[in-house]
């Protein structure tokens, strides 16, 4: 293996991810703040709703726009870099990806043409009915991509073909039903409303500072604070469900956010600060809180969490079980009836994936010595401290949220919105934090997965293609020079549009007198 | 707000055509780039053969007569 080739491909898949996850989450969002605006305007016939609605939906549409297709790149990098992941899994990973551009994407693309085009050809009803269809539309995407997701982090539902020599489909049902795509779906779609709604409140804040579309700034930030605080209560308990069942199904990727080195008496305490140091594997200046981590991983007291070490001698023995299922389709190569190979793969078969750790540096793991073998089960450690620092972040984040829409709701409550100039200023600062815990979020899955592409099955090194080193490297500078043109124009243009603002497009009178209309 | 233009969606002014043409103009040239990376570089490239023997190669080595470790044993 071309380790070159396998940390440039990462690199390359890692940031077109990212970039990609700059619009989704807003678009998330955003599509429920619209259908709920277009609700209050059908229900109580005041036009500054139905204004409201198509304001905020040019947003949308420039960020709709501009996230576009951004993802398509790295379904081509399925065939490009993963080629061999591709065709390892594709049966299983490849469909529900193709569920969601033939249903969800065509949903959503369909009606986000009759949502602009749509205002005087249809009815309010039928307007606000394709409003919310469009908003279902964009969630159901984000469904279809996130099980595709979960397969790789907990693979349900499919087994090992010895005859195609790749993963094969057994039940869908248990692929779509997948618990960690379930978690994963509710936590990462209510960050995006987190997303959506901090970008209304800011932009409305910056509103009020100026002293511009009061009224309609108002509005907003009081539907932007009733639908926040909703969605950043839920992404931190539904974050907690996410982090259950990576208990369950990930325990080295839990045992290494928690930077816990060795298995603990339970209830194992939680670790609120410190320096995780991979040399020493230990945590420098820990300031830990009993009890905590055990109660949140295990929802019990007597539950025992294990320790990174533990989880590498389980590794290890995993390995020489995966080896004896190495050893018996090497045999099957030889002579596929050979029955006592056969028996010997149908036991040992689920940690065959464990010997294939050591393909990275043997070209046969059977040869390995027990130095190989332990490197191979050290090799199961992901980044500590970038998984210990990431989740960490992430979560102050979401606390953050909740305190930020608590007070925009109670502001709200009482129209005091436009008194707290410092509160203004704090809504309108905060306006990246959703980006960068979206971001982390996606650290702290995709990090905590390494070193398998499936987690157990398929170590992220055998799936990359018999491609160069220059090769990946050209197509990365492409990809980064291409997305930062993307992503500048898109500042621009939410820039340019959000300053023009409701009175500047002619969507509202700037003058306050005219409050009355609502 | 004039009566006649009251209830006229925001979309269908100069101002609005001129942003989803903008919009539509953005989408149909990233389509094009797209279209024109996959045409130019990506389906030129050879398709990786995907025979079992090919996949059990990939994941296991080559068959034990042909395979050769370097001299240290890797």
């Amino acid at each position: 293996m071309d380790a070159d080739v396998v940390t440039l491909s990462r690199l390359q898949f890692a940031l077109t991810a990212l970039y990609h996850f700059l619009f989704v989450p807003l678009t998330l969002g955003l599509c429920w703040m619209l259908a709920i605006m277009e609700s209050v305007y059908v229900m109580t016939g005041r036009e500054i709703w139905r204004r409201m609605t198509q304001f905020w939906g040019v947003l949308f549409g420039i960020n709709f726009a501009m996230g576009v297709a951004t993802g398509v790149t790295m379904e081509f990098q399925f065939g490009t870099n993963w080629a061999y992941y591709a065709h390892y899994v594709g049966d299983i990973f490849g469909t529900p990806l193709a569920i969601e551009g033939l249903m969800a994407f065509f949903l959503e693309a369909s009606f986000v043409g009759l949502f602009f085009f749509g205002w005087e050809r249809l009815s309010r009803v039928q307007h606000l009915a394709v409003t919310w269809l469009l908003a279902l539309g964009t969630n159901l995407s984000a469904l279809w991509i996130l099980i595709a997701n979960a397969w790789m982090q907990n693979p349900v539902g499919a087994e090992f073909n010895l005859d195609t020599m790749r993963m094969e489909l057994t039940s869908f049902g248990a692929v779509i039903f997948n618990p960690v795509a379930q978690s994963k779906f509710v936590h990462t779609v209510s960050a995006g409303y987190v997303m959506g709604a901090v970008f209304v409140l800011a932009i409305s804040a910056w509103y009020l500072l100026r002293g511009r579309n009061r009224e309609f700034a108002k509005r907003s930030m009081t539907i932007a604070a009733s639908f926040g605080l909703a969605s950043a209560l839920s992404v931190v308990v539904l974050g907690d469900e996410s982090g259950y069942t990576v208990t369950e199904h990930q325990k080295m990727k839990l045992a290494a956010i928690e930077a816990m080195w060795e298995t603990e008496p339970a209830p194992a305490a939680f670790t609120a600060f410190g320096l995780p140091s991979l040399a020493e594997r230990r945590t420098l200046y820990a300031v830990r809180i009993p009890w905590l981590m055990g109660l949140i991983g295990t929802r019990s007291v007597d539950t025992v969490m294990p320790g990174i070490a533990e989880l590498v001698a389980r590794a290890r023995e995993r390995i020489a079980s995966g080896l004896v299922a190495y050893d018996a389709l090497e045999r099957l190569r030889q002579d596929r009836n050979d029955a006592a190979a056969q028996a010997a793969f149908a036991a040992h078969r689920r940690d065959l994936g464990y010997a294939l750790l050591l393909r990275r540096e043997l070209a046969d793991p059977r040869r390995a010595t027990a130095a190989d073998i332990e490197r191979a089960a050290d090799s199961t450690v992901p980044n500590v401290p970038l998984l210990f620092w990431a989740f960490r972040l992430m979560v102050a984040c979401g606390f953050y949220f909740i305190a930020l829409f608590a007070l925009a709701f109670w502001y709200a409550s009482r129209r005091e919105l436009e008194r707290h100039r410092w509160f203004l200023r704090a809504a309108l600062y905060s306006l990246p934090l959703p980006w960068i815990a979206s971001e982390l979020g996606w650290i702290v899955a995709e990090v905590g997965r390494q070193p398998w592409a499936i987690e157990g099955v398929l170590p992220t090194a055998l799936g990359v293609s018999s491609v160069s080193a220059a090769q990946v490297a050209t197509s990365l500078v492409g990809f980064v020079l291409f997305y930062s043109v993307l992503a500048v124009v898109d500042a621009l243009l939410m820039v340019k549009y959000a300053r023009r603002g409701p009175d500047g497009l002619g969507l509202w009178p700037a003058a306050p007198t005219q409050a009355g209309h609502a | 707000m004039h009566d006649e233009s009251r209830h006229r969606s925001w979309f269908r002014t100069r101002d609005g055509r001129a942003y989803l043409f903008g919009l539509g103009a953005i989408v149909a040239l990233k389509i094009a780039l797209l279209a024109a990376l996959y045409l130019a570089v990506i389906a030129p490239q050879p398709r990786v053969a995907r025979t079992p023997e090919v996949q059990r190669t990939h994941l296991l080595g080559p068959p034990p007569a042909a395979a050769k470790d370097p001299p240290d044993g890797r």
